[in-house]
This record gives C-alpha cells, sequence and structure tokens, in this order.
C-alpha cells in the first residue's frame, strides 16, 4: 500500500508546495505594499531592500509547502476523493489483516491506485488575485511621488558631510594611543569619539547629530575638566602656582614659559599627589620632559589635560558639517591649549566655535580664506585683522554675568571661609573678544533651538545667523 | 471467516437473483434491489405505495427464487393476534383429547403483512416478536423460527381513515422502509404485455435458505473504514432535535431522531451494497444511497414540518447535503 500511494503523497506536497507559493506571493506582495505606505509617512532607507527582502515569502512558502509531512492516510484519503470509493483508506487501515476479504479489498484498492489518473494541480485562484490586486497597487504607488524621499536625500546628504568628521574622529580615537594620559582615560575617550563616529554617521538628521556632538563635548570636556582641577589643584599644593593658572587657562604658551622656569623633580613631585590618574601621568610625562630640558613638549604633555586637539577639531568639523558645512574650516587646526576650545569651567560646547584655532595668535590657522574675524572680508571698521571687537559675556548664561559667592563650609575653628568664584573668562566689565565665546553663543543657541522643537528652516536660521558671524 | 470464493461469488448470485426476479417483476429496480439487500442483511421492509404495483407479487416471486415458504396476512381491523401467530386447538387423539398447536401464517419463511396499519395495535404487537427475535410465542411457548425469517409489510398511503398508524417501536424494526412508484409508461406498457397475453414467466430457485445465510455471513465482514462509518453515526446523531450540535434543519423540523437501530441497519445495508456492486469496503456513497430507506422511518415531523410540508426525505436530504 505504502509504495502505491507513494505518487499520491508526492503530488500532494507538489499541490501543497503551489499553493504555499501562492500564498507566498501575496504575502510578498503584501509586504511590499505596507512597506511602499509606510515609506509615504517614515522615511525608510532600505526600502527597496525590504521589498527585495519580501521575496523570500513566496520562497519559504513552496518550500514549507514542500517539506509539510504528508501521511499515508491522508494520502490515501485524497486518491479516495478522486473516485475511488474510500477504497484506499479502508485498505491502510486493514494493513494488518491477512483474511481473504482484506486482502482482496487490498488487491482491489492497489489496482485502482495504480490506473487512478494524475491528480489534477490546482492553483489557488483567491490568493493570486489578491496579490494583484496589491502589486497593481504598489507599481500605482512606485510613480507616485514620495514625500519622503526629499528627507532620504538630506539623510543621505548629511551622513555624506558627516562622513569625513567621523573618519577624522576615528583618526583622532588612533592619535590617542600616543597621549600621555593614563590607559583609563585613553580607553574611555576612545570609547567615547568612537560612539562618536559612529553615532554621527547614523545621525538621521542635523539635530541629531548636533546633539551627539554637544553631549560628547560636553563628555570629554568633564572627563578632562576632572583631570585638569586635579592637576591643577596638585600644582597648587606643590607651588607651582603660575603652571597651574597657565593649566586653568588652557594657555600652552604660559605654561611653557612657567615650566621653563621650573625643576623637574617638582613636577613629579607634585604629579605623586595628583588625585585623578590622568593628571598624574600627564604631570609625570611632563616632568620626565622637563628633566630632559624640553620646556615645549613637558608643555605640550601638560596641555593634553586642556583639550583633545584632533579630537576637538574632528568634533567640531562634524558639527559644522550638521550644520549645513558651512565654516568647516573654522574649528579645525590646532585646538590645543587654544583659547575658546574647551577651556575650563564653562563646559558649554568644548572645542566648539569658530573661535577655535583662530586665536590672536593663530590667526588663520585652519581657516581657509584666512576669513578669522569681524573685520576680515573687507568689511570696514575700526578693527584690523586679528583684533577683536569686545562683546558682552554673560559668562554663566543665565545669571547676569555677576561674580557669585558661593558660602564654605564652617571649619572646626567656627570660622566660616568665602570664596569668590571667578566671573569667568574676561575681565568685571564683562568684556571679552567675541571670537572666544561665540562658539559658546553658537552652540547654546543651536542647542536651545533643537530643545525648543523650532521648525528645521528656523533652526536653520539659527545656525546661518552664527555662521555668519564668523565669516 | 468467508472465503474467497464465497466473496467473489456474491456479486454474481445476487446479479442472478435480480435477473430471475425481473422475469415477473417490470421495473421497481430500487425496490427490488433493496428488498433483496434487506433479506441479506437480515432484515425486515416496510413496503409504502398505493395498491396494485405489484407488492404481493413481488414477495412471491421472492419466495420462488429462494425457494421459501411464503404466507400473505391481510389485515383487517378485526384481525387477531391468534389469527396470525396461530393457537392451540383440541384434537382427538387415539388416547383422548390433546391440544395441538396449529401454526399460524407467521411460521412461513417469508411473511407478507398486507395492509399492516389497517390491524389493531393489538394484533400489529404480535407481529413484533416475530420481527424482531424471529420467534412466536404462543401460550407462553416460544417457538424459534428458522433462518432465514423475512416479514414485508405494506403500507396504502391513500386510504388512512380507520388505520391504526404503526407505533414507532415497531416503525424502528424495520430495516427499510421502501417507496414504491407508480410504473412509468413504458414500465406500465410492459406490465400489460406480460400479464394478459398469457406469456407470464415464472421465476426460478436460484438460491435457497442456505444461500441467503451465507451471503449474510459474506457481508458481515465487508470492512468500512472509520471515516464511513463515522459519517453514518453522525448522520444519525444529526437527526436528533435534542442535540445542540444537530443542523437547524433537524432542530426546526423534527420532533425525535432515529435510534441506534438505524445505525446498526445502515452499517449492515451499507455492506450488502458495496458487495453488490463488486467493492470490498463501504463508501460514503453507500450510505447515502440507503440514507433515505433507513431512516424515513425513524424520524418524526414536528408540527412545524408538517405544517410546511416537509417530508422526512427532504430533512434527510438536507442533512446529506
Amino acid at each position: 500500500m505504502k509504495k502505491a500511494l507513494s505518487p499520491i503523497r508526492r503530488r500532494i506536497r507538489l499541490q501543497h508546495g503551489l499553493t504555499g507559493l501562492c500564498w507566498g506571493l501575496l504575502g510578498q506582495t503584501a509586504f511590499s505594499l505596507v512597506i511602499l505606505i509606510l515609506s509615504f509617512f517614515i522615511p525608510l532607507e532600505k526600502r527597496n531592500a525590504w521589498i527585495i527582502a519580501g521575496l523570500a515569502l513566496p520562497c519559504m512558502g513552496l518550500l514549507m509547502g514542500l517539506l509539510w509531512p504528508v501521511s499515508y492516510l491522508q494520502a490515501a484519503r485524497k486518491a479516495d476523493e478522486q473516485g475511488l470509493k474510500e477504497r484506499a483508506q479502508t485498505a491502510w487501515s486493514l494493513q494488518d489483516r491477512q483474511d481473504d476479504m482484506a486482502r482482496l479489498q487490498r488487491e482491489d484498492a492497489i489496482s485502482h491506485l495504480k490506473t487512478m489518473p494524475r491528480m489534477p494541480l490546482r492553483v489557488s485562484a483567491k490568493p493570486l488575485i489578491a496579490a494583484g490586486a496589491c502589486m497593481a497597487a504598489a507599481l500605482i504607488l512606485f510613480f507616485v511621488p514620495n514625500p519622503q524621499d526629499g528627507v532620504l536625500r538630506q539623510r543621505a546628504d548629511l551622513r555624506q558631510k558627516l562622513e569625513k568628521p567621523a573618519a577624522a574622529l576615528e583618526k583622532a580615537a588612533d592619535k590617542l594611543e600616543d597621549s600621555v594620559l593614563d590607559k583609563k582615560t585613553v580607553q574611555e575617550l576612545r570609547r567615547l569619539l568612537g560612539d562618536l563616529a559612529r553615532e554621527t554617521r547614523q545621525a538621521r538628521d542635523s539635530r541629531e547629530a548636533l546633539t551627539q556632538v554637544s553631549q560628547a563635548q560636553q563628555r570629554m570636556e568633564k572627563l578632562l575638566g576632572d583631570a585638569r582641577n586635579a592637576a591643577s589643584e596638585a600644582l597648587g599644593q606643590a607651588g607651582l602656582d603660575a603652571l597651574a593658572e597657565a593649566l586653568e587657562a588652557g594657555d600652552l604658551s604660559a605654561m611653557q614659559q612657567a615650566l621653563e622656569n621650573m625643576d623637574g623633580e617638582a613636577l613629579s613631585q607634585a604629579a605623586q599627589n595628583a588625585a585623578s590618574a590622568a593628571a598624574a601621568s600627564a604631570m609625570q610625562a611632563a616632568a620626565q620632559s622637563l628633566a630632559s630640558g624640553n620646556a615645549a613638549q613637558a608643555a605640550q604633555a601638560l596641555g593634553q589635560l586642556s583639550a583633545q586637539g584632533a579630537a576637538s577639531a574632528a568634533m567640531q568639523s562634524a558639527k559644522s558639517a550638521a550644520l549645513g558645512g558651512q565654516g568647516q574650516g573654522k574649528g579645525q587646526g590646532q585646538g590645543q591649549g587654544q583659547s575658546g576650545s574647551g577651556q575650563g569651567g564653562n563646559g558649554q560646547g568644548a572645542g566648539s566655535g569658530a573661535g577655535a584655532g583662530s586665536t590672536n595668535e593663530d590667526a588663520g590657522a585652519g581657516s581657509p580664506g584666512g576669513k578669522q574675524s569681524a573685520s576680515a572680508g573687507g568689511r570696514e571698521g575700526r578693527y584690523h585683522l586679528g583684533e577683536y571687537e569686545q562683546i558682552y559675556d554673560p559668562t554663566r548664561l543665565g545669571d547676569g554675568g555677576e561674580i557669585t559667592q558661593s558660602t564654605g563650609q564652617v571649619d572646626e575653628n567656627a570660622q566660616m571661609s568665602e570664596l569668590n568664584l571667578s566671573p569667568g573668562l574676561g575681565n568685571t566689565a564683562g568684556s571679552i573678544p567675541y571670537d572666544q565665546v561665540v562658539g559658546e553663543y553658537q552652540a547654546a543657541a543651536v542647542q536651545r533651538a533643537q530643545e525648543a522643537a523650532l521648525p528645521g528652516y528656523a533652526q536653520q536660521w539659527v545656525a546661518d545667523y552664527f555662521s555668519a558671524l564668523t565669516e | 471467516m468467508a472465503t474467497e470464493q464465497e466473496i467473489l461469488s456474491f456479486r454474481d448470485t445476487v446479479e442472478k437473483i435480480h435477473r430471475e426476479i425481473a422475469k415477473e417483476i417490470v421495473g421497481q429496480q430500487a425496490v427490488v434491489s433493496h428488498l433483496v439487500l434487506a433479506m441479506i442483511a437480515g432484515g425486515n421492509v416496510l413496503l409504502e405505495g398505493v395498491p396494485g404495483l405489484g407488492k404481493t407479487r413481488l414477495v412471491r416471486t421472492l419466495s420462488r427464487v429462494f425457494d421459501l415458504t411464503f404466507s400473505r396476512i391481510q389485515f383487517t381491523p378485526d384481525l387477531m393476534p391468534a389469527d396470525i401467530t396461530g393457537t392451540n386447538i383440541i384434537e382427538k387423539t387415539e388416547s383422548g383429547n390433546a391440544f395441538r398447536f396449529q401454526p399460524g401464517p407467521l411460521f412461513a419463511s417469508i411473511v407478507l403483512a398486507d395492509e399492516i396499519n389497517r390491524a389493531t395495535p393489538k394484533t400489529q404487537s404480535a407481529l413484533l416478536e416475530a420481527m424482531q427475535e424471529h420467534a412466536v410465542t404462543v401460550a407462553g411457548v416460544s417457538r424459534p423460527r428458522t433462518e432465514p425469517y423475512f416479514v414485508l409489510a405494506t403500507q396504502n398511503p391513500v386510504e388512512q381513515e380507520g388505520t391504526y398508524p404503526l407505533p414507532e417501536a415497531q416503525l424502528d424494526r424495520f430495516l427499510l422502509k421502501l417507496l414504491v412508484p407508480f410504473p412509468t409508461l413504458s414500465e406500465l406498457d410492459a406490465i400489460v404485455n406480460l400479464t394478459t397475453t398469457g406469456q407470464e414467466r415464472q421465476a426460478e430457485k436460484v438460491a435457497d435458505g442456505g444461500d441467503i445465510l451465507r451471503l449474510r455471513a459474506v457481508s458481515q465482514s465487508v470492512p468500512v473504514a472509520q471515516a464511513v462509518q463515522q459519517y453514518a453515526l453522525r448522520l444519525i446523531l444529526n437527526t436528533h432535535p435534542e442535540i445542540e450540535e444537530s443542523p437547524a434543519v433537524s432542530r426546526d423540523y423534527l420532533r425525535f431522531g432515529a435510534s441506534p437501530r438505524a445505525a446498526q441497519a445502515l452499517i449492515s445495508a451499507a455492506r450488502v451494497r458495496a458487495l453488490s456492486e463488486g467493492r470490498f469496503n463501504v463508501a460514503f456513497e453507500d450510505i447515502k444511497a440507503l440514507a433515505k430507506p433507513a431512516l424515513r422511518h425513524r424520524i418524526a415531523l414536528n408540527f412545524e414540518g408538517m405544517a410546511q410540508g416537509r417530508t422526512p426525505d427532504d430533512i434527510i436530504e438536507e442533512l446529506l447535503g
């Protein structure tokens, strides 16, 4: 009986496969239609890939149908439906009986199975019709202009623009191998830069990219800020106030000057008292360089606590690219230890701002065309190249720029100490060269525009305004 | 267990029987076929048809074909049970007077109970034991009947006045109820030619009681696939309006459904039919073909069904659909 029923089983499997294929086609066309409809509302970047992936459905349907188990009893029943009058299934149930009636019945069934015409294969009309309808709808949608295509193009443009900065971030991360900072800090910085590179590549819009860069800048500033404070404190305790001040100011030349007059041993001693491993590491490296008579190299080593030049520059480049690619060159190049780049205390877009790398000392560095200041580019005014207008610096945004006092702890002698906090950058008049703060302004304004969920064009206005200031 | 030869000769024997009957009976192919089927299956048959359709002739022919004793009982309202079962009569013997049992017409092998619905229920019930037990009890003495024993009852659907409709319990004892249709024009033509020209042919014996019993034994070994049996049983259950899962047509138009005896009747008859057609298994087709004869007298319409002019055959048709 098994032998007689085997061709029927194969035929049933084939029928199942055909049915699975038809339903799979319906699944695939319906899936494609859903993807196309969704793509009108959500910018689907890999829309075509999804549609092509849907081709797996008919294949799966066919395969499932062909592999679906078919029992001999099922085959017998199917054969009986072709006019065998229940001969096959009766014979299958009588397999174990050997009496004359069972044997005659079995022989009768087998002879009928052998002469039975081939079972016709039926194509399921319903799923095919439905699939046809879905395909027609999908074709129509394919030719209808998709409003999300513009969004996707913008994203692609943005990604293209961010590719270079992302690569620069990765390069900066690699360069950290040569850093004098401790291993843990280096690892954290590398991870931060690596993550930022990956995130900017995947950023869906400028806002996201800017947010990512700003957050990364803040994290980096926090990381370096803590180390810098620890180093500053250690230097202060060791009586190396000048060096501590220069370190806090991020003034590389002042640091170098201070180091030239210093004994490497003192620096090494101070390093041992540093609370932060990164600070200790940088100070030790500086001490070693100083011991070998290279104050500049020592300054560079300490300067790594102020800012990571390549990293900051790459971040700024990413920011500029996110803002539309304007002012690309302004943040690049040297920024290490330069004013306006990741200075301690403000935490606002560290390393950002068009002022980075474009200071009085470094006029035109990293800035193509040398348009550094407001007076550049042929603008008439009282200031010359390298001189900057004084603008109001609110210091800490929101508190009016007044000198802030903080009450200290009561000590054991019941004395209370007061500490006058610095008014921030600039003098008490509240003025400071604008190029040193315009980066902060820009970052703060852009961030605020994003937080306020302004429309895209309004955010672009804000970005354009500040970019124009730096031209 | 039936031998191969017996199985293979079954169909030939049945066909021979049909051919022989056809010598005397014109048309009525379905009725003849079902009658023979019922005889082989060991059941009784209720025939319903207007007078003059050859019901008596048919039964007489059957008795000739099988060489079995035949008796005809014309049921009337004044017929008593003893008239059909037989009675003890006093007989003068050498030693004095003694009772001797005089068997009634029930003691033939084939009994034709003509217009059974005209007899009183008491007389009808006298037939019950003979039909079911194949035995007749008179004065406390049970006298079994020799096999095969076959009761064929008739009913006239026209004259219903003064009749006593058969109780359900008795109706349930008939394996099949056959409706005898009026002959067609060509059949009428043949009947007239056959019976009014003195050219009647007489059927001859082709089998005997032992052959019937052998055929019965062979038919009992015909296998029934589980699906087919379940189908038959499901059909029986669907005739019961009190069962929630039964179709709406049963719940709407039936007062009560078929008994388990109907399931037995259906399967037994289906086995004979399958073998008669040269098949060695019962098919759905057999169940469907025998559903009406086996069930029409076992289900009862409710008032709604009667008011709407539905018939048991309509209900069964819908259940089969």
